[in-house]
Order: structure tokens, then C-alpha cells, then sequence
């Protein structure tokens, strides 16, 4: 399982392609599986493009959106972990 | 009447240069004028057609594409065309209106792998693809692939077929190049043998995977007239407006034969043009039968591109490179 404050990045082996910036479909190169992402969870992925960690998405998610901090927790490391699965992502061990 | 297909070059301009790409396929000339376009729709149907291509250089490149489509669409064609996926992020959503219309996209896919493709089509060309293809696996877009077989991807056959299985297109069709210069330079060809070594191939993986695999006319056959074209299923038409026998034999430049050419639509009317081109049709299987009867042939035109391309001087050129596995065949 996946720490809050683990620092976790796209894999480079992944294409991804938004639609209409509301949605994205990732594909791993390597795998050949798509994996689709709705309007938050492109926004999580792109935080984590942007080198934040789960603990600070889940906060910036709380802070934007009417959701409590723990919801938004839960939310982000299901996917995030979810994502591990799928070796769209992976851990970095900083 | 059966089904006829139209290939219209929409432009010979392209965003890219791939190095198996015939010159004058993607020298940014110009774009296929929209009223002979218009013309063209008024009067094809009339001779079976109802169907359409788009090709190029890079169809979706043309500046009045979206237009095109919808001209396409409203005056009852199906259509579907084949790119290299590059625009695609920016044109998919111009298609869905006509999705009922549309029969499907062929992506070009030049390599299993990145690094394969991107050597053939330039850096990212690959990752297009596959961004391209995830756009129609969302939207429900039916989609197939082509690959140009070359040395570098011959090796590469089976995980092509097993890349476009596992991305969800509906079929993969594997061609023969057609001989350029550069492609001669490059050393990207085949020998003839070779050629039917990857045939006996494709026929392996037409058996192993569950999409069609399929080969693009030119493969090695007995038969004499084995293609769309010279059944008179399909006619070419180029960005210039020209009714040509086939897409193969276009855009191989100023130096070589034209007799391909019926004849030009801002000169004639599509009916005249398409009425030469059932002369030129005519001879050209008068001929190959004779030729054939007499016992004339080399092994090397039952390869039927091969012998197109030598029958209307596209390829008098190769002679002049002894070193190539194709140049002694030259007629
Ligand atoms: C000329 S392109 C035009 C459409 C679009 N630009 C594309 O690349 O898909 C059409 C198809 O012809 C193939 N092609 C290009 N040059 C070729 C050659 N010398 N021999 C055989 N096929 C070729 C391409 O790989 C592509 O699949
Ligand atoms: S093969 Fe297609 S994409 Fe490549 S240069 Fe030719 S027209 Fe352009
Ligand atoms: S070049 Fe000749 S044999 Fe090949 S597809 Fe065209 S018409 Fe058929």
C-alpha cells in the first residue's frame, strides 16, 4: 500500500490523451492497456505529473472541492494505487 | 452493381516525411480543389461509386477538410480514410457527426515498436498513433492499421499483428513498398524473395490471431488481374483532379511515364475522364494477357504492382542501381 507522502510518477512508457480536457485515456506502451480517467482523475494524474505527492493532492482536492480532507484521502490512493496496478505509475523511492 | 470505391488524394502537402513515402506524395504542392471536389460528388454515383478514401499526402491536412466531410456525408457517401494519425486530437471530434457515414479509419503503423515506427515516420509519430487509436476506442471510431513492409520492420511482423489485436482494431494489412529512390538508398527494400518469405508469413498470422490480417494487393499471385483497380472496383483520383488508374502508380514525379493518367476534371467531365479510363483499363489487360500467353513473363510479374509499375514506365529509373535485388528485373 501506497504512503501518503510517497512521491509516485507517471510512467514514461504511457501515452496519455485528453478529451476535451474532461476526460483522458492512458495507454501503456508496454502492457497495451488503456486505462480511462474522468474529469478528477485526470487532475490527480496531472498533479502527480507535477511532482506532488498524494498527501498534498488530497489536501489541494479538499481545500478546491467540497469534500472532507479523509474522503479526499481515500479517493486519491484508491486511484493512485489502482494506477500502481496497472504500471501507469510508478513509486519512487526518495 | 457492385460496390466501387473512390481513393481521392485530398493534398499532397503532409506534416511529415517518412522515408518510404514517395516524393511527390508529400511535396507540398497543393490541396485537391473543392468545386471539382463538389463535381466529383455530383456525378460518381452514377457510375457505381459509393464510396470514398481519403489519402494524400496527409488527407486530414487539406484546409477545408471538416467542409469535405460533411459535403462527403450529405450527399450520401460512405467514406473512410487512411493517416498518419498526427491530427488526429484535433479532427476527431469533426467526424462524429458523421459517424454513420464513416466506415472506418487506417491508421498507418510502420513498427511494433517506437522506435521502429519513428525511424520510418519521425520522432512522436508513433506516440500519435497510439493516441489517435485511444481517441477511437473511447468514441466507438471503427479502426484498422497498414504497414508498408521494409527491412526494418520485417522482423517485426507477428508483434504488429499483436499490437493491433491487443489495441482493438478491427484488422491489419501489411503492403509491399513501392521502389523510390530513397527507399533504394536506404536500403529498405526486400528482394523478391524475401517479399514472398514475409508473405508466407502474413499467411501464418492470418491463422494465429482472431482480426483479419490481411496483405495489400502487390503480393506474389498467378492471378492477372487480382486487385480493386484493375477490376474496375476502384479509381484513383489526385490532388490535381486527375482520374489515375491506381494510388501506387501516383506521385512517382515528372521523370517517369503517365500513361496511368485518364485525364484531368477541370478539363472534362468526371463521366468523359472515367470513360478513358476504362480504355487504358481495357489495354492494359489486352496487353498483359498477351504478354502472359506468349510466355513472356518473369517470375518477378506475378508480383502484380511490380508489373504495373514496369508496364507504365514508373520504374525505368532502378536500372541505374545495379546493387538493388530489383534493378535486373526492370523491363
Ligand atoms: C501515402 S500515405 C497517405 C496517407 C497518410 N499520410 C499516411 O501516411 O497514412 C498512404 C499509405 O501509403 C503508404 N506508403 C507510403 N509510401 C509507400 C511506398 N513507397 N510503398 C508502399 N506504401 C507506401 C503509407 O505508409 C500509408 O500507409
Ligand atoms: S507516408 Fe503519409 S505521412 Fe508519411 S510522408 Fe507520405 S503522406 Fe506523409
Ligand atoms: S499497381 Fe496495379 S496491381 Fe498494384 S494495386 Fe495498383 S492496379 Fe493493382
Amino acid at each position: 500500500m501506497i504512503q501518503l507522502n510517497q512521491h509516485v510518477t507517471p510512467d514514461h512508457e504511457v501515452v496519455i490523451t485528453e478529451l476535451e480536457g474532461k476526460e483522458a485515456v492512458l495507454l501503456h506502451l508496454g502492457t497495451k492497456m488503456y486505462f480511462t480517467l474522468n474529469e478528477t482523475g485526470l487532475y490527480i494524474w496531472q498533479m502527480l505529473n507535477d511532482g506532488l505527492t498524494p498527501e498534498e493532492i488530497s489536501n489541494r482536492i479538499s481545500g478546491e472541492f467540497d469534500i472532507t480532507p479523509e474522503k479526499a484521502k481515500e479517493s486519491v490512493l484508491t486511484l493512485v494505487n489502482e494506477l500502481i496496478l496497472e504500471k501507469l505509475v510508478k513509486v519512487e523511492d526518495r | 452493381m457492385n460496390h466501387r470505391e473512390m481513393l481521392i488524394e485530398l493534398t499532397n502537402r503532409c506534416n511529415l516525411s517518412c522515408h518510404h513515402c514517395l516524393d511527390r506524395r508529400h511535396s507540398g504542392d497543393g490541396d485537391l480543389n473543392i468545386e471539382i471536389f463538389e463535381r466529383i460528388l455530383q456525378n460518381a454515383r452514377e457510375h457505381g461509386f459509393d464510396h470514398i478514401s481519403f489519402t494524400g499526402g496527409e488527407p486530414t491536412l487539406h484546409p477545408r477538410f471538416t467542409e469535405l466531410l460533411t459535403m462527403v456525408s450529405e450527399a450520401g457517401y460512405d467514406f473512410g480514410f487512411v493517416t498518419n494519425g498526427w491530427n488526429f486530437t484535433r479532427i476527431y471530434e469533426k467526424l462524429l457527426p458523421h459517424s454513420n457515414k464513416l466506415t472506418g479509419i487506417t491508421f498507418s503503423l510502420d513498427g511494433a515498436r517506437e522506435g521502429t515506427h519513428d525511424r520510418l515516420r519521425g520522432r512522436d509519430s508513433y506516440r500519435r498513433v497510439m493516441q489517435a487509436v485511444s481517441i477511437c476506442v473511447i468514441k466507438g471510431i471503427p479502426f484498422t492499421f497498414n504497414t508498408a513492409i521494409t527491412s526494418h520492420n520485417r522482423g517485426e511482423l507477428y508483434e504488429i499483428a499483436g499490437l493491433a489485436m491487443k489495441l482493438g482494431s478491427r484488422g491489419i494489412r501489411f503492403g509491399h513498398l513501392i521502389s523510390t529512390p530513397r527507399i533504394v538508398f536506404e536500403n529498405m527494400d526486400i528482394s523478391p524473395v524475401d517479399r514472398r518469405q514475409t508473405e508466407i508469413i502474413t499467411c501464418q498470422l492470418q491463422k494465429t490471431f482472431s482480426i483479419p490480417v490481411s496483405m495489400a494487393p502487390g503480393y506474389y499471385t498467378t492471378e492477372l488481374f487480382p486487385c480493386a483497380p484493375l477490376k474496375m472496383q476502384e479509381i484513383n483520383i489526385n490532388w490535381r483532379g486527375n482520374i489515375t488508374m491506381c494510388c501506387n502508380l501516383s506521385g512517382h514525379g515528372e521523370d517517369v511515364g503517365n500513361d496511368d493518367i485518364a485525364g484531368n476534371l477541370s478539363e472534362m467531365s468526371f463521366s468523359e475522364a472515367y470513360g478513358r479510363l476504362i480504355h487504358i483499363n481495357r489495354k492494359f489487360q489486352k496487353d498483359k494477357c498477351a504478354l502472359h500467353d506468349k510466355g513472356n513473363f518473369k517470375d518477378s510479374d506475378y508480383f502484380p504492382c511490380w508489373y504495373c509499375l514496369n508496364y507504365f514506365r514508373k520504374v525505368a529509373w532502378l536500372s541505374n542501381y545495379p546493387e538493388n535485388p530489383w534493378s535486373s528485373l526492370v523491363w
